[in-house]
């Protein structure tokens, strides 16, 4: 029972990037009645979303300095963006991603044939997840669990419960956006779609909307672009064709970069996939688009920024939506089109989990080409 | 609560430095106006700072400039590809943006070229001319040394630009070479000009009073209309009486001209800048050094516990990263409102600011663009002097110009108490310098072509 495993929690960075990683050990816990113990053999490298005080599992030496630290989290996380690039471009996202092996199942659960010890699987991020990536993890409910085919690496498979799962959900919102402006009432004849920052979550949703609309019937009606704010993010992008690239270089201009985009784009877009998540990259994004369009944001953005900007959206005509975390049938359907190659992923690196605090820091500035994956276990 | 009003009145009193007297300022005149002689002049051009090149263009617009232009604008915040119809009275234009990415701009010359034609080749593909022969005005602005209409010596790289091979070359040679390479588009005549001088003539064909070609932008110039008497190396017929120069006066300054105004700051961005000793007036005034200058006072003041507490953030410590356009955002709020400047200072991770440290944000911010404004007026009250023409429009351009709240003002002002009594003169935003511009200069090119064979 006093077996110890170690734990590694990625708190919100604050204004330097110091101390926001804690690793301790906590006790392997006990198999729940209708859930499981999963052994976490990736993590997909995010920041825990704050909404309550931490009163995570920890070790007692470290419950003053984590208790103290938080609170002054709790203040800047609700009204300040940590002021780092890689948060800003989206590289380091608020989220729960892991992967992993079921190690023991809860005496009343509800055994299935692909879900049994052993069995390779991605955690749906469900209310209440722990409070950090620990080398073994209990889910109460057994149907958060969703099983992952042989053919598609963990390493893989981590990248998906949250950073993919969001992409494909403002996908899909955009998907039908610009279906409003094609069929609907407007009839327009051409649309633009442009993605704004370079990091992990708007290099799946590039790949996703290539995917996605390659398929619809008004394919050729609808034109994608990215803005991007960093060079490399340039060479990125670059990789897939047909896409305009727009450099949002922050030295220039708000005018500028907004002439630099509606040029890019052949005039104002109709939907934007906004990453980036300071106040400026929003305003900017609505002052892009043409009457009617939307910019599509993630649930922490939305709950930040979005009664500043009602008034001025609603004068320029355009909206702002707030987009939830995708469904559990997404991710489905995610991990089997991953599977099949038929979205391929974007770069990622694997680090070992001591090496989480560096890792972190990087992906605060940026330095990281994609997603960032925490190794726990070689499995194999 | 009397260390706080300390504070901002101790940070006045540093700033102190920032300011010019009038005294100062009329030296600067006097030496300024010293440097352009030597420009000009055959003796001395050689060593002098402020080269005063000749761009060859002798006749600004009669309004009977015709035809279709092809127009190319390297140097300032975008790569633009554009096309020109110069009709009657009227003048329609289409362009688009190109990026270049970093590793373009301090690459090879000979990638940065192969860039700029895969650019112009998309560009004639997309508005159906790729396969016609067009006139083009290349407008490249960084110093360069004419010898002709259509041939024109990079003297050397500024504003972050660094291609190897292509200081000491022609730069129309190397744009030549690289649409040969391709073997798709072709060209007729290439017209090189800078942006100022496009500047100049764009609205010289609006304003027939437009004498001087201004840009405050990422980097800062002049052009002027000079007596072809006074330009001892002009080698080209005497009969016009007047002709074009491109002062380059962003240089001025960079034989110690300007030390007695410089502060630590001046001194710091010149130091950690790509091309240290150089370019001494443009660092004081353009868009690509002001916002560093606040930066820099702002960590002094910072760091001496003025500032936010002592404070500060790792952003606020990282050169580069208070944009200019910070400036202008800041300097755009109604007295006593500080929105943008808290939005500015979040964005900088320095949320912890109180409202006399916001004070005295915008305080140094006002010193910085103030001193620039003064910088930019002296020039050309220098110009408007040294001219003596009774009636001058400056036509100016440039996004710290553009988009500064109040640098118009400043300088209508300064301008105003420097320059000769009975001299009037109006500053001009002008507009499509290196499109319209561009084409201008390309179409008096063709015209001397014709005339010469």
């Amino acid at each position: 029972m006093s077996k110890l495993c170690k734990q590694v929690s990625i708190e919100s960075p604050g204004p330097t990037i110091k101390e926001c990683v804690f690793s301790f050990d906590v006790p392997v816990p006990d198999v729940p009645l209708y859930g499981a113990r999963i052994r976490v053999v990736y993590a997909g490298a995010c920041y825990r979303a704050n909404r309550t005080r931490s009163t995570s599992v920890c070790s007692t030496s470290s419950v003053s300095s984590i208790g103290s630290f938080t609170g002054e989290m709790d203040g800047y996380a609700h009204t300040t963006i940590p002021a780092h690039i890689g948060i800003r471009d989206g590289a380091l996202f608020p989220g729960y991603e892991v992967a992993g092996i079921i190690d023991a199942i809860g005496k009343a659960a509800e055994r299935t044939d692909e879900l049994k010890e052993g069995a390779r699987i991605v955690l749906y991020p469900y209310e209440g997840v722990p409070h950090g990536y620990a080398e073994y993890i209990v889910v109460p409910d057994f149907k958060c669990l969703v099983p992952i085919p042989d053919q598609l690496p963990l390493s893989i498979a981590a990248m998906l419960p949250t950073g993919a799962l969001l992409a494909m959900n403002t996908v899909v919102s955009a998907s039908e956006c610009l279906k409003v402006a094609l069929e609907g009432p407007a009839k327009k004849d051409k649309t633009t779609v442009l993605i704004v920052g370079t990091g992990g979550l708007a290099l799946w949703a590039l790949r996703l909307a290539t995917y996605y609309f390659k398929r619809e019937e008004y394919n050729d009606r609808i034109s994608i672009a990215v803005a991007t704010l960093k060079d490399e993010g340039f060479l990125l992008a670059k990789e897939c064709e047909e896409v305009n690239v727009v450099q949002w270089n922050e030295d220039l201009y708000e005018k500028q970069l907004i002439e630099r985009t509606t040029d890019a784009c052949g005039g104002p877009v109709d939907v934007v996939l906004n990453f980036g998540t300071t106040s400026r990259s929003l305003h900017r994004s609505l002052q892009c688009l043409a009457p009617e369009g939307v910019v599509l944001v993630t649930e922490d953005v939305g709950e930040r920024l979005l009664s500043k900007f009602a008034k001025k959206a609603e004068d320029l005509s355009v909206s702002v939506v707030v987009v939830p975390n995708g469904t559990i049938e997404q991710l489905k359907e995610l991990v089997s089109l991953v599977a099949r190659g038929d979205i391929e992923p974007p770069p990622h690196s694997v680090y070992p989990a001591e090496e989480a605090a560096e890792v972190v820091r990087k992906l605060c500035n940026s330095e990281i080409k994609g997603r960032a994956i925490l190794k726990f276990h070689n499995v194999e | 609560m009397g260390i706080v009003v300390d504070n901002l009145q101790r940070i006045r009193e540093e700033c102190e430095v920032l300011k010019m007297t009038d005294k100062q300022i009329k030296e600067i005149m006097c030496r300024l106006h010293n440097d352009l002689k030597k420009g000009l002049s055959r003796a001395d051009h050689d060593k002098a700072t402020v080269k005063c090149w000749i761009t060859y263009i002798q006749d600004l617009p009669n309004g009977k400039e015709r035809g279709k232009f092809l127009a190319l604008d390297l140097g300032g915040t975008n790569f633009r590809v554009l096309i020109i119809n110069l009709g009657e009275n009227h003048f329609d234009m289409q362009s688009k943006i190109y990026a270049i990415p970093k590793h373009i701009m301090t690459g090879t010359g000979i990638a940065l070229f192969d860039h700029i034609a895969e650019c112009l080749a998309n560009f004639m593909k997309e508005h159906g001319v790729y396969e016609e022969r067009l006139a083009l005005g290349f407008t490249f602005s960084f110093p360069l040394k004419q010898l002709g209409l259509t041939k024109g010596v990079l003297q050397r790289w500024t504003k972050g630009f660094s291609c190897s091979g292509v200081v000491g070359e022609d730069v129309v040679q190397g744009l030549k070479d690289a649409i040969a390479r391709r073997g798709d588009v072709q060209i007729d005549i290439c017209a090189i000009l800078n942006d100022t001088t496009g500047t100049l003539m764009s609205c010289a064909w609006k304003n027939h009073n437009c004498k001087i070609g201004l840009i405050v932008g990422t980097g800062s110039n002049a052009c002027y209309v000079e007596k072809t008497a006074n330009c001892e190396l002009f080698d080209g017929e005497p009969e016009k009486e007047e002709l074009l120069i491109n002062t380059e006066w962003g240089a001025f300054g960079d034989d110690g001209s300007l030390d007695f105004v410089r502060t630590e700051f001046d001194r710091e961005v010149d130091v950690t800048s790509i091309n240290p000793g150089k370019q001494i007036q443009e660092k004081m005034i353009s868009g690509m050094y002001l916002g560093e200058l606040v930066r820099l006072a702002l960590v002094k003041f910072t760091r001496m516990g003025l500032l936010f507490g002592g404070q500060g953030s790792d952003l606020l410590f990282e050169g580069g990263s208070f944009y200019t356009k910070y400036v202008s955002e800041i300097e755009s709020d109604k007295p006593g409102d500080f929105t943008s400047c808290m939005e500015v200072l979040e964005e900088l991770g320095l949320s912890h600011a109180s409202d006399a440290d916001m004070a005295a944000v915008r305080y140094v911010c006002e010193c910085v663009s103030r001193r620039a404004a003064h910088l930019v007026s002296a020039g050309i009250a220098t110009l408007l002097n040294k001219m003596n023409e009774p009636r001058v429009t400056v036509g100016i351009d440039g996004s710290v110009y553009r988009f500064h709240p109040h640098f118009h003002t400043l300088m209508c002002e300064k301008i105003a108490q420097l320059v000769r009594p009975g001299l009037q003169f109006d500053l001009m935003l002008s507009e499509d310098g290196s499109g319209r511009g561009a084409a201008l200069v390309a179409a008096v090119a063709c015209r001397e072509a014709e005339q010469g064979s």
